[in-house]
């Protein structure tokens, strides 16, 4: 694999060009984000380059996001990856993206119903990787819907979400929708409950 | 000269009256009373939106038929000073002026039209229903989220530029699109980005409904066409 950095003034050492390497490497899929994630934390010259690029349009923001790295959460590790390919799109570097964990995420996303928040991913990815190994992926794809349409599950309707969905998932049980109602005030009740013992949980969405 | 071919052209004059008047006496039965109707004509010609959805589209078609037919006037006047000028009679120049009569009452009536269609859209962006679902609908809201968080994913300079929820058109990190300002002034196009809890903080200060109560509050970026192009007139 080559390339070549288009501005002149981004003129890498060796130490540079090999992180970038790394990088490259990570964004074509012959190394894991978890790999890495662990050159990442060892390698000064790989956090300056992706935390100080003077391309990027809020420093902050990937710093506090760097910051909260979970390698055991689906949405982390995509966030990392994410970062890694902005660092070459941002430079129109044609690289030939690729990952597994973030065309996990894509799929998810898209099967996932618009009344189910995605949260870190991992709850869902585990569903996933319960699916029998011998389907095809289509076959994959119903089987994980049918599991969702199992899990979730509501007495009369399902939730009408004001904003981004909250599904209550507490120690791994996805919890019953009973109903909503508007409280006086004009904020919005969703009232949950336990399958197995029964134990209530309201989630309120504020309004406008 | 001017003829009146029908002698009949008076009655436009006097119908494009009587669709001004029953305007005006519509918003104020809707709204309620004289006074309550003439405020909600006075909201409308500042651009603003007052009382209930009827009142707020017959205050609005009041003003804009009101306008139309003044206007219509004026020229009707013209028209019939010019005749004058001209040489023309007195009988003439009242022929003239009348004869502008199908002339304004078209006017009024499109003019109306216009108005009530402003007004329905006025009332719908700075009050709509002080229910749960406010100004906006659920689908509004959808739709709004998704074009927001689509347009910050493929925008280079966000900090969400490539974010996979958000080229979903899904919410990154739960945050939550919050309108920060109730009627009068309310503009659905204009919010900021809130966590869950900054949200839950922000109505617990500023009340939930959209008509009424603490949440009541102008919003200084709200651009009304109608002021600015007053202004244009030197009209403040």
């Amino acid at each position: 694999m080559c390339f070549r950095l288009r501005k002149k003034e981004e003129v890498l050492s060796e130490e540079q060009k090999i992180a970038v390497q790394q990088m490259a490497d990570l964004a074509e899929g012959r190394m894991s984000i978890r790999e890495f994630w662990e050159l990442y934390q060892k390698s000064p010259v790989l956090q300056d380059i992706i935390l100080n690029d003077k391309k990027l349009p809020s420093r902050q923001y990937i710093v506090d996001q760097f910051k909260r790295v979970d390698m055991n959460l689906l949405e982390c590790r995509v966030d990392v990856y994410t970062a890694v390919e902005n660092y070459f799109s941002r430079r129109n570097i044609g690289l030939r993206f690729r990952n597994e964990d973030v065309s996990l995420l894509c799929k998810l996303l898209n099967l996932l119903p618009s009344y189910i928040d995605m949260g870190n991913g991992e709850f869902f990815a585990n569903i996933m990787a319960q699916a029998p190994k011998d389907l095809k992926s289509k076959e994959r794809d119903k089987w994980f819907r049918s599991e969702i349409r199992r899990l979730f599950t509501w007495d009369k309707k399902k939730p009408v979400w004001i904003q981004p969905p909250q599904w209550p998932i507490i120690d791994g049980v996805p919890y019953v929708f009973s109903h909503q109602e508007t409280a006086e005030e004009g904020y919005e009740c969703y009232y949950f409950y336990d399958p197995n013992d029964n134990t209530k949980t309201v989630v309120i969405d504020q309004c406008e | 000269m001017a003829v009146d071919p029908e002698g009949t052209a008076w009655w436009h004059w006097l119908i494009g009256a009587l669709i001004v008047v029953a305007c005006v006496a519509l918003t104020c039965i809707t709204a309620g009373g004289f006074g309550a109707g003439i405020f909600a004509i006075g909201m409308a010609a500042n651009g603003l939106a007052f009382g209930s959805a009827a009142t707020t589209i017959f205050a609005f078609a009041s003003v804009a038929t009101g306008c139309a037919f003044a206007a219509s006037a004026i020229v009707a006047g013209g028209m019939a000073i010019n005749t004058a000028f001209n040489g023309g009679s007195f009988a003439e120049c009242i022929d003239t002026f009348m004869n502008y009569g199908s002339e304004a009452l078209g006017n009024t009536i499109v003019s109306g039209i216009g108005g009530a269609i402003g007004g329905t859209i006025a009332y719908s962006q700075q009050i709509g229903n002080p229910s749960q679902n406010g100004f906006m609908t659920v689908n509004d809201r959808n739709k709004q989220r998704y074009h927001f968080w689509r347009s910050q994913a493929l925008d280079p300079n966000s900090p969400f530029h490539g974010n996979k929820y958000a080229l979903q058109g899904k919410s990154v990190n739960g945050l939550q699109i919050s309108h920060i300002y109730g009627t009068f002034g309310n503009n659905r196009n204009y919010f900021v980005l809130q966590t869950y809890e900054e949200h839950k903080l922000f109505h617990a200060e500023f009340g939930y409904k959209t008509a009424g109560g603490p949440f009541n509050r102008l919003n200084p970026n709200y651009l009304n066409w109608w002021q600015f192009i007053r202004a244009l007139f030197g009209w403040q």
